[in-house]
């Protein structure tokens, strides 16, 4: 079938009728958007447009790979539209590169294939600790971490929310310790160099006495805890699990320890 | 409200506050000197309530880098605002640099959850007639420079030794330079790369690096590559700053000059870079990478080969689950050719 248009005047020359592309053709303003585990994060692209150019709709929408990763709004995998725009929302993170494919079909002729990828946080990688002493608390650990994506590379330096979570009690290592419990954490911060920091405790009435730290560092435990670490929310429950680990606190440094790093694993 | 009392209450606060796994923000420097009302310099100070004028942070001033009012005042008091919830992110004494917000009056509150914003050595330099971003990046130019004695009596630890401390407000003070205007930060890490002091030297190539001038780069791939020289993780932190902002022939000469390194995490820095960066001429030197011992390393020679060749960039979990495949996949992808 040749579709065609009543011809208008092209740069000063009578065009007639003249047959336009039957088959659409599609763009998509950004290939890659990324998911956090529900609420979009500022400076992150969250969602993206794909539109159709060539011929007039409607317009049926088709996600025919990957609609694992992605969909079109109230959650479906295909849509249809009178207008040549359609958004497209992120699921989970891809497993690969160009895992979700997208086609439009108008009048009857499907476009090329629209690849796009899902990128998500995905693993923490260490940084070398630096320890320092502290006249309050004996001394401050500073954990440093990169984040990556699920493709592998180092996040952009675009502040993301984050999280640390409990999923332990705290276990005493030292006999008869009262070193305190403390509460759950939460910040917005460059995925890129990020630290935590783990004190000591107090200089007077604890037990035992917390030091600076000491050269080589002490191997004496005071107590552990078991937790985790989520980005893409500063909420409890919510974001992207990328670590699980636990706080081990030394009588002159604290480190993270048993650290699994990403956490989950997809074939 | 009896003073005494307050200020017990405060430090019972203090004693019952979290001791445990507080994260910093992450400050827009820029965006915070543009917002507040005013923008010091200064020390501060815990707990010194004046009659009549509860206060519990009192910031002593000296030097004002910008006023919305015109005041320059000595001294500048608040509450402690319920969003700085940890004192792990306020040390009695530290000084430098804070942003704060009027909210009528005299009454004052920081903008920012740690206080100061920026740990900074107290000014060097008479900077009056200077733009807030001008006197700024002088104070963190100053901080980057400074030696460890000086760096932690601006942490609020006058008289200590510890290193570990310096290289924590090192760190924080290169971190808040490569976020200024990119002009004046190259600048100011330009005089600090040509200190004699080896921490601060880094530190500064490592901001050169990161806002691509990869000019001191040269004379530093020796020891990049050996990994019994000291000042390792300074080294380390340039090698990680190559995925900057350079052009990209410039992050790939160096990270190829890299690739023999001794030490992991330096190969493993410049193979992220070839990921992206390596053309076809370097596909001989990613197929050698494919036997490395790292396994960052392989994974990355891995993406570049695939990229090379047009072929999507795998997940991290694919990889994992299916590494010995792909690494005898481009193995003999290479040998095909």
């Amino acid at each position: 079938m040749i579709v065609t248009v009543q011809g208008t005047s092209r740069c000063g020359v009578a065009t007639g009728e003249e047959p336009l592309s039957v088959v659409p053709k599609l763009r998509v303003t950004d290939p890659t958007i990324w998911w956090f585990g529900g609420d979009p994060v500022d400076g992150y692209k969250g969602s993206t447009q794909l539109v159709a150019t060539g011929t007039p709709g409607p317009y049926s929408w088709s996600i025919d790979a990957g609609a694992a990763y992605v969909e079109f709004k109230d959650h479906k995998s295909t849509i249809q539209t009178t207008t040549k725009k359609v958004d497209v929302f992120p699921k989970r993170d891809v497993v690969n590169q160009g895992d979700v494919h997208i086609t439009v079909t108008v009048n009857g002729q499907q476009s090329d294939q629209i690849t796009m990828t899902v990128l998500q946080p995905y693993s923490l990688q260490p940084r070398a600790p630096v320890d320092a002493s502290d006249p309050r608390y004996g001394y401050l650990s500073y954990v440093y971490y990169d984040t990556y994506d699920n493709l592998g590379h180092r996040m952009p330096d675009i502040p993301v929310p984050l999280h640390e979570e409990y999923t332990g009690a705290l276990v005493p290592d030292y006999a008869g310790t009262n070193w305190r419990p403390s509460v759950p954490n939460s910040s917005v911060l460059s995925p890129i160099a990020w630290y935590d920091v783990i004190g000591g405790e107090g200089a007077v009435g604890f037990v035992p006495q917390p030091l600076a730290p000491q050269t080589p560092l002490t191997k004496v435990k005071v107590d552990h805890q078991k937790g985790a670490w989520y980005v893409g929310s500063q909420v409890s429950g919510k974001g992207i699990l990328v670590e699980t680990m636990t706080w081990q606190k030394f009588q002159d440094h604290a480190r993270h320890v048993n650290v699994v790093s990403p956490v989950v694993s997809k074939e | 409200m009896n003073m005494r009392w307050y200020s017990a209450l405060i430090l019972l606060a203090l004693a019952a506050a979290p001791s445990h796994a507080f994260t910093p923000p992450t400050q827009d420097i820029a965006r915070l000197a543009s917002s507040a009302d005013q923008v010091v310099m200064g020390t501060l100070s815990v707990g010194d309530a004046l009659p009549g004028q509860p206060r519990d942070i009192v910031i002593h001033v000296d030097q004002v880098l910008a006023s919305r009012d015109g005041n320059a005042p000595r001294e500048l008091a608040f509450r402690r605002p319920a969003s700085v919830n940890t004192d792990l992110s306020i040390r009695p004494g530290a000084h430098g640099v804070f942003f704060l917000k009027r909210l009528s009056g005299a009454a004052w509150e920081p903008a920012t959850d740690s206080l100061p914003a920026l740990v900074t050595v107290a000014a060097t330099a008479d900077l009056a007639t200077a733009s807030v971003d001008e006197r700024i990046v002088q104070a963190l130019q100053d901080t980057l420079a400074a030696d460890d004695a000086a760096l932690n009596a601006a942490a609020g630890l006058p008289g200590r030794a510890d290193p570990g401390l310096a290289e924590v407000t090192r760190r924080a003070a290169r971190r808040a330079l490569e976020g200024m205007p990119p002009g004046l930060a190259l600048t100011a890490f330009e005089r600090v790369a040509a200190s004699s002091l080896q921490p601060a030297r880094l530190a500064a190539i490592a901001g050169l690096v990161h806002l691509g001038d990869f000019s001191a780069l040269p004379g530093l791939v020796g020891p990049m590559r050996d990994p019994s020289m000291p000042e390792r993780e300074g080294l380390r932190e340039i090698a990680r700053e190559l995925s900057s902002a350079a052009p990209v022939e410039a992050r790939r000469v160096a990270a190829l000059a890299l690739v023999p390194s001794h030490d992991a995490r330096i190969r493993e820095s410049a193979l992220e870079v070839l990921r992206d960066q390596a053309t076809a001429e370097d596909a001989g030197l990613l197929r050698a990478c494919l036997s490395d011992a790292e396994r960052g390393v392989r994974f990355n020679a891995v993406q570049a080969l695939a990229r090379l060749q047009g072929a999507p960039q795998y997940g991290v979990a694919y990889y994992g689950a299916n590494e010995a495949a792909l690494l005898a996949q481009w193995r003999e992808a290479g040998a095909a050719r």
